[in-house]
């Protein structure tokens, strides 16, 4: 989960680094906590709290020169919106730093030394994709630590209190941007931070920041329900990862990390129309199975649902297709609903039996048209997308 | 020879009383891997017993231990290990493998935590800076490995004997080339479907390697490159990637370092992925994406130019290897 600035500057705090002075408006109590922005040093930057980047070119950080405009400054900011539309909850007001050098520092995972590493600039701030300055790269190791900083011996301190913060509270992403250097000392002007929810389980402290996306567009309704039915209980995933496309007209549901992608990729390749991406894998419960299959066929103009997923090593595929059809059965399938699903591990011979046989149910039940095609595990994972396209096109006919 | 794993391949599994960990023994035994004792802390002094061999015979009860020191004490021969405990346990149990002496450590667990997952990295690299016994773990969340004919790790193929993976054996043939292709993917599900369709078309496997698709891999393909280049029975490699991270360029980069002479037939899905907005993991938690770094683009065009031939389709990878 991605944390707001103040959220993250509040760690920052806890190990002894500098941030500017400042006081968090909450939009509730704005005008409470405008007033206790009189002890501070004006001019001071008025800064909305979301989780994206790039606030000031968006006009999400404003200045207040003195006291007197802070509250006209702080309506204006309440009354807009972030780049994904949501409303702003908190700003952060903040005094001003006088300094003499702008830096760049990020603590993350790198894939190629598989190592936490620092990244770091000695040109920070705004712009730096744009101008595309190489940073340099430093591997850490966990057990050893931070021992030294050639590039910049002086940041020592402040990068052992970074890693504080990334270690201590499972971060993936640590990064400041502005750190400058001031008389009395580095003072991080900015901080973003990312936890990794994985690890929650260790930090009942995570509480206090409630649902969160992975990215920092917030999540839609479905995509936030698809979460919830994955992490409903411990087996397996379904749901995990979910993601709308707007004008789909198939629903998606894959199997198998790798095999989604596959699927996807085959689906866009044939020029057909995705409504969704989602997954299930790792054995989940029928229930689990149902619920997202529910989710799925509730999204808009469907006409199709695509079940196609790799040759399972350990999910039951009977228990898993059960919950696919349990959901089909009991939804109101259009006239002329295609059906397709590509599946092979333990159960699935019998599994497409149960699937042709309640599947004709429904038909004899709802008097509609519903088209069905099964692949087992010989058939290629890439030609379903064209078998697909196939259906679409008998249907005109 | 195959890599990682062969006949004389002796397991312990940890975890073996629960739901899963009993499963996967259950599948082991049924392929032919030699499961000689299990670990469940408080649960030791227990037998596993009641599984069915590949022959279909009751094979004898296995043991449970309370630590894995003791499963070494009373089974000196185990040398390897498949780890089947909730992520928040991987780490210790992990260790407690490293320490007692295992050098080939298997972890299913999806959901480990990366702090922990490098935590083990260091303590594999520590080990093996003494020199000596050099140490492995694969995953976190791989499904297995599997050497067909030879020997199964984890979870691989489920115990399902439909599972006809064509093994390695002197006569088979493709094209000119005598011997078996390894694959390694990092999705458990891919590396079955492939091994399945590379059997069926008459192409004998060495190995087949799920090497997990979390953002920090225990073991990487490169980290396999010299065990390939050695193995006599693996004369190509089938590499199933897919976006997000780089162990697809590394692996590139370490044919050209080391001049890795066998042919690799590479295959990378997730372009549909390229278009959306980035940060978002589809499907494994390493399968990120960004628009400048781990794109299907970068790494088609790395493998390229470490002389691998590209499969747009897995079918095509029959049709490559045969020209190869």
């Amino acid at each position: 989960m991605i944390l707001k600035e103040f959220e993250g500057k509040q760690l920052l705090t806890q190990v002894g680094l500098q941030v500017p002075k400042s006081v968090l408006v909450a939009i509730q109590t704005a005008d409470a906590d405008v007033l206790a922005a009189q002890s501070l040093q004006f001019p001071v930057f008025v800064k909305a709290q979301v989780f994206h980047g790039n606030r000031k070119l968006e006009g999400l950080v404003l200045k207040a020169n003195a006291f007197d405009d802070l509250s006209s400054v702080v309506k204006a900011l309440f009354s807009k919106k972030d780049r994904f539309g949501q409303t702003i909850s908190h700003v952060l007001v903040e005094e001003m730093a006088q300094f003499t050098q702008i830096l760049y520092v990020s603590i993350s995972y790198s894939t190629t030394t598989r190592t936490p590493v620092i990244q770091f600039s000695k040109q920070g701030g705004v712009g730096m994709d744009e101008r595309g300055d190489k940073m340099s790269v430093l591997p850490i190791s966990i057990s050893k630590g931070i021992v030294e900083f050639p590039e910049y011996p002086e940041l020592v301190p402040e990068l052992k209190q970074l890693f504080e913060i990334f270690l201590k509270n499972d971060a993936s992403l640590v990064e400041i941007n502005p750190l400058v250097r001031t008389q009395a000392g580095f003072v991080c002007l900015d901080a973003k931070i990312e936890l990794e929810d994985i690890a929650s389980f260790r930090h009942p402290e995570w509480e206090q920041y409630g649902e969160r996306s992975q990215i920092a567009k917030p999540p839609t309704a479905v995509e936030r329900k698809a979460k919830e039915i994955s992490r409903s209980d411990t087996k397996g995933v379904a749901g995990e990862s979910f993601f709308e496309f707007p004008d789909g007209n198939i629903g998606v549901m894959a199997s198998g990390g790798g095999a989604s992608t596959l699927a996807m990729d085959a689906l866009l390749a044939e020029g057909l129309r995705p409504a969704n991406y989602t997954e299930y894998s790792g054995n989940p419960t029928k229930e689990k199975v149902h619920a997202l299959t529910k989710l799925v066929l509730s999204l808009p103009r469907l006409e199709a649902l695509y079940v196609v997923g790799s040759n399972a090593n350990f999910t039951d595929i009977y228990d898993t297709l059960s919950g696919v059809v349990d959901g089909l059965v009991q939804a109101d399938l259009p006239d002329g609903f295609k059906i397709l699903i590509r599946r092979g591990g333990p159960r699935w011979q019998e599994a497409f039996d149960m699937v042709t046989e309640r599947i004709e149910q429904k038909r004899q039940q709802s008097g509609r048209k519903i088209q069905l095609k099964l692949f087992g595990p010989d058939f290629s994972i890439v030609k379903t997308a064209r078998e697909l396209k196939k259906m679409f096109q008998e249907d005109q006919e | 020879m195959a890599i990682l794993i062969n006949e004389n391949t002796r397991y312990l599994i940890q975890g073996i009383t629960g739901k899963e960990g009993l499963r996967a023994a259950t599948g082991m035994v049924a392929l032919g891997a030699l499961v000689v004792a299990g670990v469940t802390p408080g649960k030791g002094g227990q037998t596993v017993a009641g599984l069915v061999g590949k022959d279909g015979r009751e094979e004898a009860p296995i043991p449970v231990y309370e630590t894995v020191i003791e499963a070494l004490k009373n089974h000196p021969e185990i040398n390897a290990t498949s780890i089947y405990a909730p992520p928040r346990f991987v780490l210790n149990a992990a260790k407690e493998a490293l320490t007692a002496g295992i050098p080939l450590i298997h972890i299913i667990a999806e959901n480990v935590p990366t702090r922990d997952t490098v935590e083990i990295l260091e303590f594999v690299a520590v080990k093996n800076e003494l020199g000596g016994k050099q140490y492995r773990v694969i995953g976190p969340s791989s499904v297995g490995v599997m050497s067909p004919g030879k020997s199964v790790m984890g979870s691989f193929g489920g115990g399902r004997d439909e599972l006809l993976l064509a093994p390695f054996t002197d006569g088979v043939k493709i094209g000119k080339k005598k011997g078996g292709v390894a694959v390694l993917t990092k999705s458990g599900g891919m590396s079955l479907t492939v091994a399945n369709m590379l059997s069926q078309a008459g192409v004998a496997l060495s190995t087949v390697v799920g090497l997990g698709g979390d953002k920090i891999s225990c073991t990487t393909y490169a980290d396999l490159l010299d065990s390939l280049a050695q193995d006599d029975e693996t004369w190509a490699v089938v590499l199933i990637g897919e976006i997000g991270g780089s162990y697809e360029e590394d692996f590139a980069q370490m044919i050209k370092d080391k001049n890795f002479k066998k042919p690799v037939v590479a295959f990378i899905s997730g372009k549909f992925a390229e278009n959306l907005p980035t940060g978002v993991a589809f499907g494994h938690a390493g399968a990120i994406v960004s628009k400048t770094f781990g794109t299907r683009a970068g790494k088609v065009t790395a493998l390229k130019g470490a002389g691998a031939l590209i499969a747009d389709n897995p079918e095509d990878i029959v049709e490559l290897l045969q020209q190869v």
